[in-house]
């Protein structure tokens, strides 16, 4: 408290008054988070408004004579005649290490009652994405913990993969298994219009999986206005910017960005801004080529750090051939493409493997990894082709039958339930098994069961095996003979139980 | 008649009633007469769109002072004065507004000039505000 004091002290004996000047305008229109206003001869495109009472606003549409505004925080304060002055800043939130553990709005402020948020930094919300020469090629694995998607569709970081299904189908839950999983990556979820309910929900399960301690919430719930949800996934992308300048390794999702273009559509259409193609502004794609644009990985002389991002897409009855879907499906480098039939049949994760696929995850895979996802990538291509066949199992060659009975224990050891991400080393082993056809003695209904005793055992006994994987993310020969030895010995055991 | 048309029609009306930062009132009763013959729908749009116009292009040239107490005409002449080395001024408006504490503020067009003790007392505050936070 004295060191406080002492501080106001000497900034105000520092302190020279002046004259001030300001250029104001006068509100003329108010209503659903967005303002019209007489006046603002000086205003810059995007500068920041004081409409008074603590209420803030954006400049976004400069007219000759008017100037249409989006205003943050409570709008019913401000009435028709209200002065707005403006400010000569930008946008800015607060981004650092401590607003990691934190559940913040769109503009930064706390909103978990955990107190205030002492950052010492900003950053502006809209930023120009890094350039040619800051970047480098993905090469890094991000581990998502889910089987599928670290062997078929492998996400890179820096890399921008999308993951797109109806609704229910698990999107929000593969997110979080991700961030579940990271251990020396910063987390950024950023909810957009969802229910308060699912936020807090969400918040919870994160701290039941203590990843809370790593992860940053931005939260413009279903309650929050339009300008609000707008704004979020670009405060978002500005905190996780700060631990990619700072050469971390950084994680964000926009969960999602179908209600993120909604909320630009209404935000546009108040402004009267004129729209197109199902009433979307002309700007829609530019809206979230320019948020995903700034994800990246720096090179080593920027600090090296990353920032991966996870948007999330939902469709309508599967139509990924929508508007705001094929916007986003051309912006990013991959998509996750989750299907309800497989939800409901109980394949979970729900992901389609024959149409998700990552453009530049290949290269950052393990090596262990990649010699076990080619054969399982053909397994399960042959198996989908086959499928058809299977009810005449009885009709089929030898060969055939084995490839149809391969395949479906194949997507047995894919299911996955949530919040229990398996990390590298396990998942090279056991897809290595599988694919081997060194599990093709065991019933397609005891794969799970087999999984989780040969797991226990390779870890209760040849530990070695795993940690070596780990660290050297290489499957060699010796380990391959040492785990074929195990494997079929485990195989006899367990068949006679 | 296009939006466009009408707008491009109050304009040069306006734009006509207004000479060296005064109103011509018979050029405004000409101008009225003129709108007045639109369709009526068009016209009470028109005028409203004329009056807004007159009324911002005679903000430009009014200087509109607001201070805590009664200012003597000298010092208003004054002041005047020395705006009008950057401004034309053809009005002067004078408001009493005891919440200003002290001191005045001026305004000509968008612009506010701010010498208030309330403008100070909030310099202060946000001086003190920002060295909390940080």
């Amino acid at each position: 408290m004295p060191d406080l004091i002492n501080q106001i002290e000497k900034e105000i004996t520092g302190l020279k008054l002046k004259a001030t000047r300001q250029n104001v305008g006068r509100v003329t229109e108010i209503g659903d988070g967005v303002a019209r206003i007489e006046g603002l001869s000086d205003v810059q495109y995007s500068e920041l408004l004081d409409f008074g009472k603590g209420v803030t606003g954006l400049a976004l549409n400069l007219e000759q004579y008017n100037v249409g505004a989006i205003i943050f925080g409570d709008y019913t304060k401000i009435k028709e005649g209200a002065e707005v002055k403006t400010t000569g800043q930008i946008l800015q939130v607060p981004v650092g290490e401590s607003l990691v553990g934190r559940v913040v709005d769109a503009l930064g402020n706390p909103i978990d009652g955990k107190g205030a948020i002492k950052a010492t930094k900003k950053y502006p919300v809209e930023k120009i994405a890094p350039g040619v020469i800051t970047r480098q090629s993905v090469n890094t694995p991000l581990q998502t913990g889910i089987k599928a998607i670290d062997a078929m569709i492998p996400i890179g970081r820096g890399q921008r993969q999308l993951i797109i299904g109806d609704r229910n189908t698990g999107k929000t839950t593969i997110a979080i298994d991700t961030i579940v999983n990271q251990k020396d990556v910063i987390c950024i979820y950023v909810a957009i219009g969802q229910k308060t309910s699912k936020i807090a929900q969400l918040v919870a399960k994160l701290e039941e999986h203590d990843a809370m301690k790593h992860t940053i919430v931005v939260a413009a719930t279903a309650s929050d206005s339009a300008t609000m949800q707008y704004i979020a996934p670009y405060a978002g992308c500005a905190m996780g910017e700060y631990f990619m300048d700072q050469g971390k390794d950084a994680l964000i999702v926009y969960d999602d960005l179908s209600k993120h273009a909604w909320a630009y559509r209404q935000v546009s259409l108040l402004l009267r801004r004129p729209s197109g193609r199902e009433a979307y502004p002309g700007d829609v794609f530019y809206l979230h080529s320019r948020l995903l644009e700034r994800a990246a990985r720096l090179n080593k002389d920027y600090g090296g750090g990353s920032l991966t991002a996870l948007p999330i897409i939902e469709t309508q009855a599967n139509d990924v051939s929508a508007y705001i879907p094929t916007n986003v499906i051309s912006i990013t480098d991959g998509q996750i493409f989750l299907e309800p039939e497989l939800f409901f049949a109980g394949f979970r994760p729900a992901l389609n493997v024959g149409i998700s696929v990552s453009r530049v995850g290949g290269a950052a895979q393990t090596k262990a990894m990649k010699s076990v996802a080619g054969q399982l990538r053909l397994d399960l291509a042959q198996f989908r082709a086959l499928q058809a066949f299977a009810q005449f199992s009885s009709d089929l060659d030898p060969e055939t039958r084995s490839r149809i009975e391969r395949g479906r224990r194949i997507q047995e050891v894919l299911k996955q339930p949530p919040y229990s991400p398996v990390p590298l080393s396990e998942q090279v082993v056991i897809l290595w098994a599988v694919t081997q056809g060194l599990l093709d003695e065991i019933p397609v209904e005891n794969i799970h069961n087999f999984e989780e005793k040969y797991i226990a055992n390779i870890k209760l006994k040849n530990k070695k095996i795993l940690s070596e994987i780990a660290e050297t993310k290489i499957l060699d020969e010796k380990v391959v003979k040492d785990l074929e030895k195990i494997t079929k010995e485990f195989v006899r055991v367990y068949g006679k139980h | 008649m296009t939006k466009k048309q009408l707008q491009k029609i109050v304009k040069n009306l306006a734009e006509l009633s207004f000479k060296e930062g005064r109103i011509l009132e018979s050029q405004v009763t000409k101008s009225i007469k003129i709108l007045k013959t639109l369709p009526q729908y068009e016209a009470i749009k028109a005028l409203g769109e004329y009056l807004n116009s007159l009324k911002r292009m005679e903000r430009q040239y009014t200087m509109i002072i607001e201070t805590a107490v009664s200012l003597s005409p000298a010092i208003i002449n004054k002041m005047k004065k020395i705006v009008e080395k950057k401004h034309e001024i053809t009005k002067v408006v004078v408001n009493i507004n005891p919440e200003i504490l002290g001191g005045f503020k001026l305004r000509i067009g968008d612009e506010i000039y701010d010498e208030s003790i309330l403008g100070k007392i909030t310099q202060v505050k946000e001086v003190i505000t920002n060295a909390g936070s940080n």
